[in-house]
């Protein structure tokens, strides 16, 4: 009875939806005015969360470029939820805004928003994560920092500090999750490409969490030991695991742990010497570069469909020069 | 048939295949496991390894012991311990600047134990269904605890406190004191004490424990606070061993810890359980971790291997209790 019920408030909501998208895509021309100038033009952001370490700094990136183009930027929250966010891309449409900044939570949700947009010539820009293929090709530019080009990078890193020979653990993120993929692919690619002598002697997925990573890590150094000449942490907070698992066991070898983020807490680890790298992705620069890139295709010029976000190495010679990111 | 006031305890004592099953196959998969992993690891039976395999699971092993009266008074399951851990931590770590690390870590107990304790009130005392109570009080604090530090990740301060909880005493990490010692005041507390009783009256069956004049609502609420209490806990001691936190701590923690009650044989049906045998579900759960690592499976492997034996161990304390007629 309650499941029916709630399927016939879910329809009627969806139709009033439709009703409302129908209305506002009939004064399409609102959205292509003149080019040149956005000021007092209108952008709707879809944002992954309110509150995340990575997010939030993102979040007041995008404010500030918005804030100094001139343009009024709402922003809403999908909470970690594609079905939200979709909802939330139905309803900018339907406001009739001049640009969509997206923050993809997942594949194929945001499909049907996507055509909308794009039938009222809404151009949409996404950030951070990409969208599957189908809904890249309504998305106008994707700008974040290049994950699988991060996993390069830490290859790279990681077989020119051991001169191409040694065994290595790779302490991966939660498996299957997007940034795992990339990150996974661009290091094992990389080696591959190189004719790198590392070899992997094992990984473990320990979910981007710490005290994961310390358990592994454990395990890792028993079964190990000092044949662990390097350390591949998809996150710095993973390499601090390790890092708390080889103070514990007190063994007396030190091994070259790359990690990625650029997190405060490696920050300190590199200048003691513990940590050989991170990668840093400024969240804040993030967020400015997807408004600025939005507000390029609002102005009608043709932009790259990837604008990357540097990734900028930090170790030893420059971790006194740059601010951490979280 | 005092079936009504103890259950457990006549189950335990006659002699059916189910009590049988639940009394020795704890012990048995244990020693499997010891020779599997000596077998195909020369380094398993080091005294390294072994501690580490203690230690693995100490920190989350407390809300299990938590969780045990949960299950046993037929609470199901407090999915509110992510945001309990995280409390724990956060208010820990967040406090400690202006209050020091001791009453900032006595704050972080405070504030996880109150979450525990409206998870009691709405449960215990209005009846709400506690996988929906519990959903909403974890989401209500989950969002507190983003809202208290920006989603940002909180370091700590060096602390005399944070040192002693990375130590240990007799060559044995403090975690696994703090583990060892709160066992040893649950499993007397459930098996011994007119609490335990009226834990296991309560979830035997809720209607008799009532006209037995058990309290039963402080009984079941009471399972909650010290959950929450004790995730709180396991929040506090990883904030302070570890350096820092941020509000996904504790993702995970809340299966982790059913999974090891689960497989320590107490009954997600309620009214039958012990906490020593949840200190073997932690165990084992540490156990395969540790061999899958040291064999060199892939790390996914865990959730599919312990996810196995839970359904198993489900299954079969249905079938156990379907022929004993009680459900």
């Amino acid at each position: 009875m309650i499941a029916r019920r709630n399927i016939l408030v879910a329809s009627a909501a969806a139709t009033l939806l439709f009703a409302v998208a129908g209305c506002t895509a009939a004064d399409t021309d609102t959205a292509s005015g003149d080019a040149g100038s956005v000021e007092g033009k209108s952008i709707c952001y879809v944002t992954l969360a309110n509150s995340h370490p990575y997010v939030t700094p993102a979040n007041e990136g995008a404010q500030a470029a918005a804030d100094a183009a001139g343009v009024e930027l709402t922003i809403v929250s999908e909470e970690f939820s594609a079905q939200t966010g979709a909802e939330q891309l139905n309803s900018c449409v339907s406001r009739g805004v001049d640009g969509i900044l997206l923050w993809p939570a997942d594949e194929n949700s945001y499909l049907p928003g996507l055509l909308k947009a794009e039938q009222a010539g809404i151009p949409v820009v996404a950030i951070d994560t990409r969208a599957g293929d189908e809904s890249m090709e309504l998305i106008a530019s994707f700008a974040g920092a290049d994950k699988y080009d991060q996993g390069k990078i830490s290859a790279q890193q990681l077989d020119a500090a051991l001169e191409s020979t040694g065994g290595i653990v790779v302490i991966a993120g939660q498996a299957g999750n997007g940034t795992e993929i990339a990150r996974s692919g661009g290091f094992v690619d990389e080696l591959a490409s190189m004719g790198s002598g590392l070899e992997i002697l094992a990984t473990v997925n320990a979910d981007f969490d710490q005290q994961k990573a310390l358990v592994a890590s454990r395990d890792l150094i028993t079964k190990f030991g000092d044949q662990i000449k390097g350390v591949y942490a998809q996150d710095d907070t993973m390499a601090k695991g390790f890092l708390q698992a080889l103070e514990e066991s007190g063994l007396d070898f030190v091994p070259v742990v790359v990690g990625i983020n650029g997190e405060a807490g490696a920050f300190d680890n590199i200048r003691e010497g513990k940590q050989y790298s991170t990668i840093l992705q400024p969240p804040f620069r993030n967020g400015e570069l997807a408004i600025e890139t939005l507000i390029s295709v609002m102005k009608g010029e043709t932009v790259p469909e990837m604008v990357p976000l540097e990734n900028t190495i930090v170790d030893i010679n420059n971790v006194d020069d740059l601010e951490p990111a979280l | 048939m005092n079936q009504l006031v103890a259950p457990a305890k006549s189950l335990d004592k006659s002699k059916t295949p189910g009590a049988l099953f639940s009394t020795l196959s704890i012990p048995i998969a244990i020693l499997v496991l010891v020779v599997i992993g000596s077998i195909a690891s020369p380094s398993f039976l080091t005294v390294n390894n072994l501690t580490n395999v203690l230690n693995a699971n100490s920190a989350v092993g407390l809300i299990a012991l938590g969780m045990t009266f949960v299950m046993v008074t037929g609470g199901l399951a407090d999915l509110s311990v992510p945001a309990n851990v995280a409390m724990g931590a956060l208010v820990t770590l967040g406090a400690q600047e202006t209050m020091g690390t001791a009453p900032a870590a006595l704050m972080g107990l405070l504030v996880a134990s109150m979450g525990g304790v409206v998870n009691g009130l709405l449960i215990g005392y209005l009846r709400i269904n506690p996988i929906i109570a519990t959903l909403g009080t974890g989401s209500v604090l989950l969002g507190l605890s983003q809202l208290l530090v920006g989603g940002g990740i909180v370091y700590a301060q060096p602390s005399a406190l944070s040192t002693f909880v990375k130590s240990s005493i007799l060559g044995i990490p403090v975690f696994i004191w703090i583990f060892i010692f709160v066992a040893l005041i649950l499993h007397p507390l459930l098996a011994r004490t007119s609490f335990g009783r009226w834990s296991l009256a309560v979830g035997g069956n809720y209607q008799a424990a009532q006209a037995s004049a058990v309290p039963v609502r402080f009984t079941k609420a009471a399972a909650f606070a010290m959950t929450g209490f004790l995730a709180g806990l396991c929040g506090v001691l990883l904030a302070l061993s570890n350096g820092q936190a941020r509000p996904i701590i504790g993702t995970g923690y809340e299966f982790v810890a059913i999974t090891a009650v689960v497989i320590g044989g107490t009954s997600v049906f309620g009214g039958n359980g012990s906490v020593l045998r949840t200190v073997g579900g932690v165990l084992i759960t540490a156990l395969i971790g540790n061999l899958i690592i040291l064999l060199g499976f892939p790390s996914q492997a865990t959730g599919l291997i312990t996810g196995a034996i839970v359904l198993g161990a489900v299954g079969i304390d249905a079938y156990f209790r379907r022929k004993a007629g009680r459900l």
